[in-house]
C-alpha cells in the first residue's frame, strides 16, 4: 500500500496501482486518450506523462506503478509542454476546421481546448484515413478524425473478444482496418457497437435510424450520432431483450428516444456498460409507425341497453368468420415465396439497405390487419373487457378464464395482473412464457433443491471459475454480453466445455466440444457421472453432508459406461471421459444451460441429470462454482418470482397452502375462498382442445407464433369467447382479439426487472407512450378496480412495497434502494441487507437443508427421424432477432442485418438435395410445412437443420412437436423429424408473388 | 576484414577467425575447430558459475545498448517453476550494420553453441533465434546447422548426453526494423503485431509468452563459447589500459566512403583514426573524410575531427558525444550532403515506426517531410526551429527509443553542420553529389 503525493495531495493506493489510479483516487484529472478503464494499458498516446521527482524523464502515469514516497507533479511545465506537443502533432492530421470556435465536440477536442493548443495545421500532412464502413446501416467510420488511440481495437478484442478491428501498416501509413479486406462480416463483426462507445473523437460512430431534429431545426433522416445536437435528457433503463439485464442510457430529444448510450464502464452494472447489437441499436421499435396508439374493438361489438354484445352479422357481411380477418393464416404465409435475403452473411457485404428497401417499411403490419377493428376509447375497452371477464367468471366459473402474462413486462405489472386474476377473478390459470423456456429447469431444481433461480452470478463465471460447462446455450448469440464475459474467462485461462449439437461460436473456442445427437443429454451426462464415480472423483464429503438419495443416482448411472453413452449420443467415449474428469477436478466448475436442455419432452429429466452431476461433484455453493440456468427474456425470472405461474404466489409460495392463501387474500382484501387451493392450468394446457378456458387476457405475448404447432393455436384462439390482448403492436395473436389495449414500451414506463442472476434492477420512464397508449400498470390497475378488486396504487414504487411485504426474499427491496445503482440480488432480507451474490454455501432451502438426488433413465425424443422425415429439426434464436420478432423485426438495424428467414443446412446435405446457398427449400413435418431459404453452414451436423423462431413468414412452430414434458409441460421445441426438399412448383411461385405484391403495396 | 579478403594484421580475430571457411559451417568442421567443447563443459556446470564467468569477462551486449551480459543473465530467477526463454536477436536491421549476418553465414554453430550455453545459464530449455526476414542465406545456413546439431544430439532433449534439454528454434521475421527491439521481437514471436511493449515489466520478469526471458544479440552470444573456453580473464584483458569497462573484441561493420568497406574485428579501445586510415584504407582517392556515424544509424553524427580523437569502445564513443551502438560505422566524405543523408535516415525511421506513440508516428513523418523539403531547396529558416522542436518532442517520451533514434542524427547534424542546412535554405540550391573519381 504505497503512500505518495500527487500535486501536493497525499494518497495511499493498493499495491500495483498506477500513478494514474492514484491521481484519479484524489480527483486529479490527468488527461488520457489511449487509456480507458478495464482495457489493457498500452500507453501509446503519451499524453498522460507526468513528472516524478528524481526522475529525469517524464513517466507514463497510466503504465507506471505508484511507489512509496513518490512525489508526482501532473501539470509540471515539462508535462504540459509534452501534452501540447502530443495534441499539436495529432491536430496536424485532424480536420481542425471542424472544431467549433472556442468549443469542442468530443473528448479529444476538449483536451485541445484545455491545453490551449493552436489549431492551425502547419505540416501539410494529409488527414488520416482508414477503413471506412461505407453504407453500413449501423456503424460508420470517419477516419479523418481518428487519432489512433486504438481503444476500439482493444474494446473489440478484449471486451467483446471478437477482434474485428486492428492497426495496419507502420509509420504514418498506420490506420485502423476492419478485418483483412474491409468487410466487417468477414471479420466476424456483430455490430455490438463497443467501438462506437469507446471512440474519443467520433471517428467511429453510429447512425441514428430515425428522423431527428438537427441543431439547425431541420428534421434529418438517418443522422450520424456524432452530429446529434445536445439531447434533452438521458434516462437509465434496462435493455428489453435477453436475461442478462444490461443497463443502458436512453437519450431523449423531442420526446423521442433517439440514441442509446452506454453507462460508464466503471459504474456498477451487470454489463459494465457493454451491450450487444440488440441493446444498442435495436430499441427503435419504440418509435415504429406500427405502434398501437389507440384502443381497438373488433367490429361487431356494440353497446345495447347498457351491455356490450357481439353481432356476428356485421362481421359476416365483410366475409369474415368470427374473429377472422382478411389476412393470411400464418400457415399460408409460411408456404408463400419469401422476399429472399442474400442468404449467407459471410458472403455478402453488409452495406446499405440492399434490394429489399428500407426495413422500416418492410415488416410493417399489413393494413388489412386493422380492418376488422375500429378505434375505441379507453372507457369503451375497459368496460367491455370488465364486462366479459366478469360475465365468464359468473356464468362459466373462474376456471373458464386464463391470463398469459409477460416476461417482457415489469415485476410490478406482472404482480398486479396475477393479483387481478387470483384475487379478482378467482383463478390460478396464470402463466407466462417461462413455460416454454425454463419450466423444466424450475421443475427439476424445485424437486432437487427447492429453488428456482441461478445459484451464482455472471461475474463469478467471468473472474473466478476454473471450468465452465455450457450445455444447450448459444450464449454469444442469445446472451451476447454474457457470451463475451465467457470468452474473457477463457482468455483469462478458464477451461471451456461446451455440449451442443451445433458447432456454435463458443464450441469453436471450447477446449472440449461434446456434440451429441439432439435429445440424448441424459445419456451423455449419465455417462460423465459414471466415469466420475469410476474414477472416484465425486465429492464424497459434499454428498454425505449436503445431499441424500445418492444411491438412486449410483444405480441409475451404472449401465451408462462412456462406451454405451457414446453409442447413444454419438460423442466419442474418450471425449466424455475427458469432459467428466475436467469438470469434476474443477476446482471451481460453473454450470450454465439454456433451452437446449429444457425444451424437450424429457426436459425435466435432462436438467435433473445435470443437477446430479453438479451435486455429485459439489460444484455449487462456492464463489466460482455457479449453477446458472440462463434466462431468455429480460424479466422471465421476475415474472416467475412475482407469481405469474399457476402453482405459486410470489417467492414460489404454493397456492395449495391455506395459510399462504390467507396471507395473500387478506393483503388483497378478498375472502380466502375466492382463490382456489388447486393449481391452475399451464400455458400449454390452456390451449388444448379439452381445456375449460373460454376467455383470455394476454399481456405482451404472442403465443400463436411461440407455441408449438401454430395451426392448432390459430384455430384454438379463434374459438374463444373473449380475447383481450394488451400489446405494442397488432401481433399475430392480437389479430384474433376482441379488444386490443395499446400498452407502453420499456422506455415509456418505470418498473423493475430481474435478470438471470436474480438481480432486481430499476428501469426509468424516459418518454410518454404514443397517442392514447397507456402504461401497462395503469391499464391493469383500472381494470382490476373495474372488476371489483380494490387496487389503490398510484405508482410502481407503491406496488413494489406490497410485493416486498408478501415476498420474504424481497422484503428489503424498494425502488429507493434500487435507484442509481446496479440493483440488488435477492434474497434481500431486510432494508439493510446487501443482497446475495451466491447461494447455498451451507444449506439448501429444503426442509432439512439437504439437496436430493433423482436418478434418471435415458428416454429418446418423442419423434425421431425416419425414412419419410429423415432430418432432425432444431430451433432457437439468432443474434439479430429475438423471439417472435415483434420488436426486433421493427428495428432498422436488426432487420437490415437479418432480413428474412433461413434454414441452416450442412453443405454435404445440401449437395445431396441439390440445393445451394440462398435456394428455397420446403421443410415439412407431420404437422406442417414451410418454405424457407437455405443458409449453408457447417455449424449444423449432417442430417440436422436449424431454423430460428423469429419469422412469421416461415413460422418454425408449424413444424415443431407439441409433445409435452410430463412434469413441466414444456413442449419439445428442440427435436422433431422433418423432410427437406428443393422448393419448386408454379403454384407456389404464383402464390408467393401475390403475397409479395400485397406486402409491397403496404 | 570479412570474406573474401584476408584479415588485416592489426585485427584480433576471435569471432571472425573462420569467416570464409566453408567447412566451418558443418558440425564436423566446427568440432575440428574446437567447437562445442564449451557447451559440453557448460552443461556440466552450475548456471550461476557460468554467469559468474561471463560477468568476470566484462562482456557487454552487442545489440546496441551495451548492457553487461552476465548481469542481465543473473536477473533470471532460477528455479521459480516457470518456463524460461532465451531469444537471440538476429534481426539486424540497423542501417549500416551487417556483422551478425556474417557470423550466421560462416559460423552458425558458434551461435547455436552460444545460445545453448546461455539457455542453460538462465535456466531455459528453449532458445529462439529471430532472424531478419531478408536474410535468406543466413536463414538457410542457420536452419541447416540447427538441424544438423539436433540430429547429432548436440541440442535437443538430451543435449550432448548431459540429460539436459536445450532446444533451439529458428524463426524468420517479416521485414520490420522495429522487430529488432526486444519486446517487439517477443510480440512478433508470439504471432502478434511487432509493437514494443511498455516496460516494466522487463523481459526477465515477464517476456516471451509472459515468462521470464533473456534476449541477446547474435554477436554477444557468439562470444560466449570463447569466453568459457579461454576464461573470463582472457577476455577481460582485451581492453584499453585506462578503460576496463569495455572488454573483448568487437566486430565493426564499415560502409560508406572508405577505400575498403567490410567487417573488422578489433579489440575494445582501438584508436579510431588508425582504424579509419590503416584498416579501412582511408577515404576514396581525392577525397577527405567529413563525418562519421559510428554506431549504426541511431547514434549522433560526429565530425571527422571528433572521430579521429576517439577510441573505439563504449566509453570512448560517449566521450565524443556519440555512442558505440551496434558498431555500424557509416563514413561520409566531403562529397556528401549531410542534410540529404539525415533526410534519408529520417525517412527510414518514419517508415519503420511501429506507429504506437504519437510523437514517433507523427514526429518522424513530419521531420521527414521538412527535411525532404529542405533538401529539395524549398526549406525556410523556420523549418530548422520546427525540426529542433520536433526532436525535443520526440526525445525521451516514447515507449521505445526509435523515436529518439530519429531525432539524434537530426539534432547532431543540425548542430555540427548548420551551414549546410542554412546554405540550402538561403541559396535554394539543390544539392547534387559530385561523381567519385576512381
Ligand atoms: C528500434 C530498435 C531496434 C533494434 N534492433 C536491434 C537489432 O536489429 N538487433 C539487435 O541485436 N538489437 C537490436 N536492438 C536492441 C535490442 O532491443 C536489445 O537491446 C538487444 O537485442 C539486447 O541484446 P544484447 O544485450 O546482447 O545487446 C534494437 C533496439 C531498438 C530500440
Ligand atoms: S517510439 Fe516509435 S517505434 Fe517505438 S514504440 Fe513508440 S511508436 Fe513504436
Amino acid at each position: 500500500m504505497p503512500k505518495l503525493t500527487v500535486d501536493g495531495v497525499t494518497v495511499t493506493v493498493p499495491d500495483g496501482a498506477t500513478i494514474l489510479d492514484a491521481a484519479r483516487a484524489v480527483h486529479i484529472d490527468v488527461p488520457t486518450l489511449c487509456w480507458y478503464p478495464k482495457l489493457p494499458t498500452v500507453g501509446n498516446c503519451r499524453i498522460c506523462l507526468v513528472s516524478v521527482e528524481g526522475n529525469p524523464k517524464l513517466v507514463a502515469s497510466c503504465a507506471t506503478q505508484a511507489a512509496e514516497s513518490m512525489v508526482v507533479a501532473t501539470e509540471s511545465l515539462a508535462a504540459v509542454k509534452n501534452r501540447q506537443g502530443v495534441l499539436s502533432l495529432l491536430l496536424e492530421r485532424y480536420p481542425t476546421d471542424q472544431i467549433p470556435a472556442g468549443g469542442y465536440r468530443n473528448e479529444f477536442e476538449q483536451l485541445v481546448r484545455r491545453y490551449d493548443v493552436p489549431t492551425d495545421r502547419r505540416s501539410g500532412m494529409p488527414l488520416r484515413t482508414g477503413d471506412e464502413r461505407d453504407n453500413d446501416p449501423v456503424i460508420r467510420h470517419d477516419m479523418s478524425t481518428c487519432i489512433l488511440c486504438t481503444r476500439c481495437v482493444r474494446a473489440c478484442e478484449d471486451i467483446q473478444v471478437v477482434g474485428v478491428l486492428d492497426v495496419a501498416n507502420r509509420g504514418d501509413h498506420a490506420e485502423i482496418i476492419v478485418g483483412a479486406d474491409g468487410n466487417p462480416e468477414h471479420a466476424g463483426c456483430t455490430w455490438c457497437g463497443e467501438c462506437v462507445r469507446v471512440c474519443p473523437t467520433g471517428a467511429i460512430h453510429d447512425i441514428i435510424p430515425m428522423a431527428v431534429r438537427a441543431a439547425n431545426g431541420n428534421m434529418v433522416d438517418r443522422m450520424r450520432s456524432k452530429d446529434l445536437p445536445v439531447v434533452d435528457r438521458t434516462v437509465r433503463s434496462v435493455c428489453p431483450y435477453c436475461g442478462v439485464g444490461c443497463q443502458i442510457d436512453l437519450e431523449v430529444r423531442d420526446e423521442t428516444v433517439v440514441h442509446v448510450r452506454s453507462p460508464w464502464i466503471e459504474e456498477n452494472t451487470p454489463n459494465n456498460g457493454s451491450t450487444c447489437v440488440k441493446g444498442r441499436f435495436g430499441t427503435d421499435f419504440v418509435q415504429h409507425r406500427d405502434r398501437l396508439t389507440t384502443p381497438l374493438i373488433r367490429r361487431g361489438w356494440s353497446k345495447r341497453d347498457g351491455r356490450w354484445v357481439f353481432d356476428p352479422v356485421e362481421h359476416a357481411r365483410a366475409g369474415w368468420q368470427r374473429r377472422g380477418g382478411p389476412w393470411d393464416l400464418v400457415q399460408e404465409e409460411s408456404m408463400g415465396k419469401k422476399r429472399r435475403p442474400k442468404s449467407n452473411p459471410l458472403d455478402t457485404s453488409p452495406s446499405g439497405m440492399g434490394s429489399l428497401g428500407d426495413p422500416r417499411d418492410r415488416v410493417a403490419t399489413p393494413k388489412s390487419w386493422y380492418e376488422p377493428f375500429r378505434e375505441a376509447t379507453w372507457d369503451e375497452v375497459m368496460e367491455l373487457t370488465a364486462q366479459e371477464l366478469t360475465r365468464l367468471r359468473d356464468t362459466n366459473g373462474p376456471a373458464s378464464l386464463a391470463v398469459f402474462q409477460s416476461a417482457k413486462c415489469s415485476n410490478e405489472e406482472n404482480y398486479l395482473l396475477q393479483r387481478m386474476f387470483r384475487g379478482g377473478i378467482g383463478t390460478n390459470n396464470v402463466d407466462h412464457c417461462t413455460r416454454l423456456c425454463h419450466s423444466s429447469s424450475v421443475a427439476a431444481m424445485q424437486r432437487s433443491m427447492n429453488t428456482s433461480a441461478a445459484s451464482g452470478s455472471m461475474r463469478e463465471v467471468e473472474t473466478e471459475s476454473d471450468v465452465i460447462f455450457i450445455l444447450g446455450a448459444n450464449t454469444t448469440e442469445s446472451h451476447p454480453v454474457f457470451g463475451a464475459a465467457i470468452k474473457r474467462a477463457v482468455k483469462r485461462g478458464a477451461t471451456l466445455i461446451v455440449a451442443d449439437p451445433r458447432r456454435i461460436e463458443l464450441a469453436a473456442r471450447a477446449h472440449i466440444h461434446l456434440q451429441p445427437v439432439p435429445g440424448t443429454d441424459v445419456a451423455l451426462l449419465n455417462g460423465m457421472l459414471h466415469h466420475i464415480l469410476a474414477m472416484g472423483l465425486e465429492d464424497t464429503a459434499f454428498i454425505a453432508a449436503r445431499t441424500h438419495d445418492f444411491d438412486s443416482v449410483r444405480d441409475a448411472v451404472k449401465p451408462y459406461t462412456p462406451e454405451r453413452a457414446a453409442t447413444i449420443t454419438g460423442v466419442p467415449a474418450e471425449l466424455i471421459r475427458r469432459a467428466a474428469e475436467t469438470y469434476a477436478r474443477g476446482p471451481r466448475s460453473a454450470t450454465l444451460w439454456a433451452m437446449g436442455l429444457t425444451q424437450h419432452s424429457t426436459g425435466t429429466d435432462i436438467v435433473a441429470t445435470l443437477l446430479n452431476l453438479i451435486l455429485a461433484t459439489g460444484m455449487i455453493g462456492r464463489w466460482g462454482a455457479a449453477m446458472i440456468p440462463i434466462r431468455g427474456q429480460n424479466n422471465v425470472q421476475g415474472a416467475s418470482d412475482v407469481g405469474a405461474i399457476p402453482m405459486v404466489y410470489t417467492d414460489y409460495q404454493p397456492v395449495t397452502d391455506p395459510a399462504i392463501r390467507h396471507l395473500f387474500a387478506s393483503t388483497w382484501g378478498v375472502p380466502d375462498e375466492r382463490i382456489p387451493l388447486a393449481v391452475g392450468l399451464k400455458v400449454t394446457q390452456i390451449v388444448q382442445e379439452t381445456s375449460p378456458v373460454r376467455g383470455m387476457y394476454i399481456m405482451g405475448e404472442n403465443p400463436i407464433l411461440s407455441d408449438p404447432e401454430v395451426s392448432h393455436a390459430e384455430h384454438w384462439f379463434r374459438e374463444l369467447e373473449f380475447l383481450a390482448v394488451q400489446d405494442l403492436f397488432l401481433t399475430e395473436t392480437a389479430r384474433y382479439a376482441d379488444v386490443v389495449l395499446p400498452g407502453a414500451a420499456f422506455a415509456e414506463k418505470t418498473g423493475t426487472f430481474v435478470n438471470t442472476e436474480r438481480r432486481i434492477q430499476l428501469s426509468h420512464k424516459a418518454i410518454d407512450p404514443p397517442g392514447k397508449a397507456r402504461g401497462d400498470l395503469e391499464i391493469i390497475i383500472e381494470l382490476s378496480n373495474r372488476i371489483g378488486l380494490h387496487t389503490p396504487f398510484a405508482s410502481s414504487a407503491e406496488v413494489m412495497d406490497e410485493i416486498a411485504r408478501v415476498t420474504p426474499s424481497w422484503r428489503g427491496v424498494s425502488h429507493a434502494r434500487l435507484d442509481g445503482n446496479g440493483g440488488l440480488q435477492y434474497p434481500v432480507l431486510n432494508a439493510e441487507h446487501p443482497g446475495t451474490d451466491f447461494l447455498f454455501d451451507d444449506r439448501f432451502p429444503t426442509a432439512d437443508g439437504k439437496a436430493r438426488f433423482v436418478g434418471v433413465e435415458f428416454l429418446p425424443p418423442a419423434e425421431l427421424p425416419d425414412e419419410e422425415y429423415p432430418f432432425m429439426l432444431n430451433t432457437g434464436r439468432q443474434m439479430y432477432h429475438w423471439h417472435t420478432g415483434t420488436m426486433t423485426r421493427r428495428s432498422f438495424a436488426l432487420d437490415a442485418r437479418e432480413p428474412g428467414p433461413i434454414v441452416e443446412l450442412n453443405p454435404a446435405d445440401a449437395l445431396e438435395l441439390g440445393v445451394g446457398d440462398g435456394d428455397e427449400v420446403r421443410v415439412s413435418s407431420r404437422r406442417g410445412e414451410i418454405r424457407i431459404s437455405v443458409r449453408l453452414s457447417t455449424r449444423v451436423a449432417r442430417r440436422q437443420v436449424f431454423i430460428p423462431m423469429h419469422y412469421r413468414e416461415a413460422a418454425v412452430n408449424l413444424l415443431t412437436n407439441p409433445e409435452l414434458d410430463p412434469y413441466a409441460h414444456i413442449p419439445e421445441f428442440k427435436v422433431c423429424a422433418v423432410a427437406v426438399a428443393k422448393a419448386t412448383g408454379r403454384q407456389e411461385e404464383a402464390r408467393g408473388s401475390r403475397l409479395e405484391a400485397r406486402h409491397s403495396a403496404v | 576484414m570479412g570474406f573474401p579478403f584476408k584479415p588485416h594484421p592489426r585485427e584480433s580475430t576471435v569471432l571472425s577467425k573462420h569467416f570464409g571457411e566453408a567447412e566451418a559451417r558443418t558440425l564436423d568442421g566446427w568440432k575440428v575447430r574446437g567447437g562445442y567443447r564449451a557447451l559440453e563443459q557448460a552443461l556440466g556446470m552450475d548456471p550461476v558459475a557460468i554467469q559468474n564467468i561471463v560477468k568476470e569477462s566484462g562482456l557487454r551486449g552487442r545489440g546496441g545498448a551495451g548492457f553487461p551480459t552476465g548481469l542481465k543473465w543473473s536477473f533470471m530467477k532460477l528455479g521459480d517453476g516457470k518456463p524460461h526463454y532465451l531469444c537471440c536477436n538476429a534481426d539486424e536491421s540497423e542501417p549500416g550494420t551487417f556483422k551478425d549476418r556474417e557470423i550466421m553465414r560462416w559460423t552458425p554453430h558458434a551461435l547455436i553453441e552460444g545460445c545453448a550455453i546461455a539457455a542453460h545459464a538462465i535456466g531455459a530449455e528453449t532458445a529462439y533465434i529471430y532472424i531478419r526476414g531478408e536474410f535468406t542465406e543466413p536463414l538457410e545456413v542457420m536452419e541447416r546447422a540447427v538441424a544438423e546439431a539436433r540430429n547429432a544430439g548436440v541440442i535437443g532433449p538430451n543435449a550432448m548426453g548431459s540429460g539436459k534439454r536445450v532446444d533451439v528454434w529458428v524463426h524468420k521475421g517479416a521485414g520490420a526494423y522495429i522487430c529488432g527491439e526486444e519486446t517487439a521481437l517477443m510480440n512478433s514471436l508470439e504471432g502478434k503485431r511487432g509493437n514494443p511493449r511498455i516496460k516494466p515489466p522487463f523481459p526477465a520478469a515477464a517476456g516471451l509468452f509472459g515468462m521470464p526471458t533473456t534476449i541477446n544479440n547474435v554477436e554477444t552470444l557468439a562470444a560466449v563459447p570463447h569466453i568459457l573456453v579461454n576464461g573470463g580473464a582472457w577476455y577481460k584483458n582485451m581492453a584499453r589500459a585506462d578503460n576496463p569497462k569495455s572488454t573483448g573484441t568487437k566486430l565493426w561493420s564499415v560502409c560508406g566512403n572508405v577505400s575498403r568497406p567490410g567487417n573488422y574485428e578489433v579489440q575494445m579501445g582501438f584508436p579510431f583514426r588508425e582504424f579509419l586510415y590503416d584498416l579501412c584504407g582511408g577515404p576514396p582517392r581525392g577525397r577527405t573524410f567529413k563525418a562519421v556515424i559510428p554506431g549504426g544509424s541511431s547514434v549522433p553524427i560526429i565530425t571527422i575531427a571528433e572521430a579521429e580523437a576517439a577510441f573505439m569502445d563504449y566509453e570512448g564513443m560517449v566521450a565524443v558525444g556519440t555512442m558505440l551502438g551496434s558498431a555500424g560505422c557509416i563514413v561520409m566524405d566531403d562529397a556528401q550532403s549531410i542534410p540529404r543523408q539525415v533526410a534519408r535516415l529520417a525517412r527510414f525511421y518514419a517508415h519503420e515506426s511501429c506507429a504506437q506513440c504519437t510523437q514517433c508516428r507523427e514526429g518522424t513523418a513530419w521531420t521527414t517531410k521538412i527535411l525532404e523539403r529542405i533538401v529539395a531547396g524549398d526549406g525556410t529558416a523556420e523549418d530548422l526551429d520546427t525540426l529542433l522542436d520536433l526532436a525535443d518532442n520526440m526525445t525521451g517520451k516514447t515507449i521505445c527509443v526509435l523515436s529518439d533514434s530519429c531525432a539524434a542524427p537530426v539534432v547532431s547534424g543540425l548542430q555540427k553542420f548548420p551551414d549546410e542546412f542554412k546554405a540550402l535554405i538561403t541559396r535554394k540550391t539543390v544539392h547534387t553529389v559530385p561523381a567519385i573519381v576512381a
